[in-house]
């Protein structure tokens, strides 16, 4: 299995071991950056990327206190998120608690604000917070000045800042939401028979993908399936069932994998990959992009 | 929801989409060596400035600082005041030396008279020391795991985490000693204060960590310094004798205004005392260019500089604006301290509290009337670097309006673009000038002379703001919550520039005030606290926003100064109780003050270009 990667890389935090630069410059195109028999991307922010492998946690660049912990800790990471501002929230059993800051968590200073059954996936952008349920429920909550951000109507029967159901992506015609990913001010969901919806966006801001609005609105690039989607802190990347990689929004760190320093609509881009081989997975960091390649053949990481 | 307000980007004046400015800065990023003109640094961080409509004059007040960098708590009204004044991190006063940040090298600062020299010295000695500051940060962060930060000691920004003061570190250290890649270095600290801006959006602004708006300062202090430091060459190399080229010194100036702008005045001590540094000697390179600029071909130099023959160095006269008065407020000619004291302490009704009273003549011996003339935009570009400093000023007819924005530009496009060009002001002969985007752009509620402290040697506080003033007036709904404020030091001032027909909505404030009117006219009507339940306050709004201090009247409207007679027939209907509503009014001639007591509601008008600095005091 290999690691690919590009974008923001002002730590080093795309290179794992070797002689590191003391200027590392940004990848503006996809590199394979790491290889083991398993490879799964833990965390990746601002100055650090955290991935497991088959020996356990690797790290790249310098790691901030929130990496540390999540290594000691050793939790199930994908059921814990750290917001843009500082807030953290945690699932565990059968509820969301939620931390108002670095100092909270490590203290372990919670407010319990909601429950909610069998999440598998907690993930959070500048201001909110996005649990995803076995049976592909997607819920909210976070800061009521981005309200676009949590894809739902709020009132007072559902107050911004506490979970709540995001109705539009029930009944959806391809089936419940299987896969969930936030960063900046956007959120986007792929359901099991591969839709992508994307909800967010913030006054002021240009919209990362057009049409970019407070209520889930599908992704349709010529009738593709998507099969994963990773949202950056201003760039998105979808993967379809055809092994094909489409980027949008900022690139000005290389994050989309090419010189562009910023795209208002979807492009693909192409890795070298070798004979055999396909894309996996898809992460995405603060401003980096992160794809997980898979199948037989001679490595190829030039 | 808060409905943050899009800010637009200006350059000459041309409102530019987001897409032209990332154009923009894509090719900037690519000339940063070929030196193209450029304000991308500008552009780059208005592209995510956070903005939020609120009222004006609330308890909160001060529109630029709460919005643009407002992060004290809603309670300590003075401390967000003070960041831009200095207050209680006070700038030091010009003309005092900058305390040496490196005891031994300070010698040879004083034995260079270049004025480039100097400033490539003292950014030399601000990165060795930020550098070296911050290593010790580090290291004291590696044997605490939670480091005691104490914005005393000017280390907030340890909270940014290792990385980040690790990195900042480098770039420092790196500025200092000129080495590794400059371009790269340009980009980090870019990257870093992308970052920081980041988190004034991602918290609610009372809320952004003092860290943040460290790391805009500092990232952006060494990013002057790497460009001041090492200057791309020019082609056919630095204008003759004064090492900076135009373009250069329009970037310097803007990256430290637009950290003043959007971080307040610096935390820590060294960095303030490099800010005043700085800013005197970008005004020193700035005079002793123009003083050889003679040189250079008509056409090249400033509009502002090159008035067409006959024209004199003036603002222009508007048309003659005529508004009714119905019901004067008395005039007394520079009242004496005590006198001024036992007018206020002595209302002529008891119902009523103090009145509203011009005074004339307090001002006269202000330099700004006299021999520094503020009616000159000459004088004020001179003390602007050129014009170069931004300012934020307000884009829209009035605060309560739709499409009302606010922007942050150079003084020189405000005086050019909306001064000079402001369409109200046009005479029929130059209707050609008339800009393409004729919005109104008002310099409101600004503390400039923190930000520019020469132009506050050019004024005086009145002794009348010394007086110890009523409290509040029983009458007024707000009175409680006024009577809260703690007292002031000093006196907040701010200053209001526009052309003729800005208007500030019907409004009160929380202090007394004492509005002098420098350049120009101003039509201010005012209505007694106790009318107050006439007057259709606003509450709070989208947001959370509270606009309890703020008419829902339009007060032009009503009065027939603006709009049809339909539409001051719809708003007699809308507003019927304040159409017998007693007040009393006045044109502030120029030279005049108008005391407003606190808690009297006021529609202010400017009826030609104006200048004014109010001081609230309690």
């Amino acid at each position: 299995m290999e690691l690919w990667a590009c974008g923001f890389n002002a730590w080093n935090q795309l290179q794992f071991g070797g002689d590191l630069s003391l200027e590392p410059t940004d990848l503006h195109q996809f590199q394979c950056i790491l290889i083991d028999d398993d490879i799964r991307v833990v965390r990746a922010c601002l100055s650090t990327t955290l991935v497991r492998t088959s020996s356990g946690f690797r790290v790249a660049g310098s790691a901030d206190d929130f990496t540390q912990v999540c290594m000691q800790r050793d939790h199930n990471a994908d059921l814990v998120a750290l917001a843009g501002n500082d807030k953290i929230v945690s699932y565990e059993n059968g509820s969301f608690k939620q931390y108002e800051s670095m100092q909270a968590y490590l203290s372990k200073n919670s407010v319990e604000i909601g429950a909610c059954k069998d999440v598998i996936s907690l993930v959070a952008n500048q201001t909110s917070f996005t649990a995803l349920t076995s049976t592909g429920e997607v819920w909210t909550w976070g800061d009521a000045r981005y309200e676009a951000c949590l894809g739902r109507e709020v009132c007072d029967e559902s107050p911004p800042t506490k979970p709540h159901l995001v109705e539009d992506l029930l009944d959806l015609p391809s089936g419940p939401i299987v896969k969930i990913s936030s960063g900046g001010y956007a959120t986007a969901a792929v359901t099991e028979a591969h839709d992508l919806y994307v909800w967010g966006g913030r006054t002021g801001q240009s919209k990362l993908v057009e049409g970019l609005s407070g209520q889930p609105i599908p992704i349709d690039l010529d009738g593709r399936d998507f099969l994963d989607v990773a949202v950056g802190n201003d760039h998105m990347v979808a993967l379809t069932t055809d092994n094909e990689l489409f980027v949008v929004g900022a690139g000005g760190n290389g994050q989309l994998g090419t010189y562009i320093d910023r795209l208002e609509d979807w492009k693909e881009v192409k890795l070298k990959l070798g004979h055999g081989r396909r894309m996996a997975g898809i992460y995405a960091g603060y401003k980096t992009t992160f794809v997980l390649v898979e199948g037989l053949g001679p490595v190829d990481n030039t | 929801m808060t409905e943050p307000i899009p800010i637009t980007c200006s350059a000459q004046g041309m409102a530019i989409s987001n897409e032209q400015v990332l154009a923009q800065i894509r090719s900037d990023r690519e000339s940063i060596v070929a030196c193209e003109p450029r304000i991308s640094e500008l552009h780059a961080i208005l592209r995510t400035t956070p903005a939020v409509k609120v009222a004006r004059h609330g308890p909160l007040t001060g529109i630029h600082r709460r919005i643009l960098h407002s992060w004290s708590s809603p309670t300590s009204r003075r401390t967000t005041v003070a960041s831009l004044r200095g207050g209680s991190r006070p700038l030091p006063a010009e003309g005092q030396p900058a305390a040496p940040a490196m005891g031994a090298k300070s010698f040879v600062m004083e034995n260079l008279q270049n004025g480039p020299d100097q400033l490539v010295q003292t950014c030399l000695e601000q990165t060795y020391r930020l550098s070296s500051q911050l290593r010790a940060f580090a290291e004291q962060h590696q044997c605490q795991d939670e480091p005691a930060v104490d914005p005393a000691k000017g280390n907030s920004i340890l909270r940014c985490g290792r990385p980040v003061v690790q990195l900042l570190e480098q770039l420092s250290s790196r500025t200092h000693s000129r080495s590794g890649d400059h371009g790269l270095r340009l980009r980090r600290l870019d990257d870093l204060i992308e970052v920081a801006t980041e988190k004034f959006y991602a918290y609610p602004f009372k809320d952004v960590p003092a860290c943040w708006r460290s790391l805009f300062m500092e990232a952006s202090i060494v990013k002057f310094c790497t460009l001041a430091i090492e200057q791309p060459q020019h082609p056919g190399g630095p204008e003759a004798g004064h090492g900076l080229s135009a373009v250069v010194l329009d970037q310097l100036v803007s990256i430290l205004d637009m950290a003043l702008i959007m971080a307040g005045s610096p935390e820590a001590e060294e960095s303030r005392v490099f800010m005043t540094k700085t800013f005197q000697l970008l005004q020193q390179i700035e005079a002793a260019k123009d003083n050889t600029s003679s040189s250079e071909p008509v056409s090249k130099r400033r509009r502002i500089d090159s008035t067409p023959s006959g024209a004199t160095d003036q603002f222009p006269q508007s048309p003659s604006y005529v508004l009714p008065i119905s019901h004067p407020i008395s005039r007394i000619d520079q009242p004496s301290f005590e006198k001024f004291e036992h007018y206020m302490s002595n209302p002529n009704s008891d119902d009523l509290g103090p009145e509203p009273l011009i005074m004339t003549h307090a001002i006269d011996n202000w330099p700004a009337r006299n021999e520094r003339p503020w009616n000159q935009p000459s004088y004020l570009m001179s003390k602007t670097i050129g014009g170069r400093r931004l300012v934020p000023i307000e884009t829209g007819r009035s605060y309560t309006d739709d499409g009302w924005g606010q922007k942050i530009i150079t003084f020189k496009n405000f005086i050019e673009e909306y001064i000079l060009l402001d369409p109200n002001n046009i005479t029929p002969e130059r209707h050609e000038q008339v800009p393409k985007n004729p919005s109104t752009g008002y310099l409101a509620q600004h503390d400039l002379f923190a930000q520019i402290p020469s132009l506050r040697n050019d004024i005086a506080i009145p002794d009348y703001c010394f007086t110890s003033p009523p409290s509040p007036h029983h009458t007024s709904p707000l009175a409680s919550k006024h009577s809260q404020l703690p007292i002031l030091d000093e006196p907040i001032l701010n200053a209001w520039f526009g052309p003729a027909c800005t208007i500030s909505p019907l409004h009160t404030d929380p202090y007394h005030n004492i509005l002098a009117q420098v350049v120009g006219r101003k039509y201010v009507r005012l209505y007694a606290p106790r009318e107050s339940e006439k007057l259709y306050a606003r509450g709070i709004e989208d947001g959370g926003v509270d606009m309890a201090n703020t008419s829902a009247i339009d007060i032009g409207v009503l009065a027939g100064f603006d709009g049809t007679e339909q539409e001051q027939k719809e708003a007699r209907e809308r507003f019927p109780l304040s159409v017998d509503t007693p007040y009393v009014d006045c044109v502030l001639e120029e030279g005049e003050c108008l005391y407003i007591p606190v808690g009297w509601w006021h529609y202010v008008r400017s009826l030609s270009v104006s200048f004014s600095v109010s001081f609230w005091f309690n």
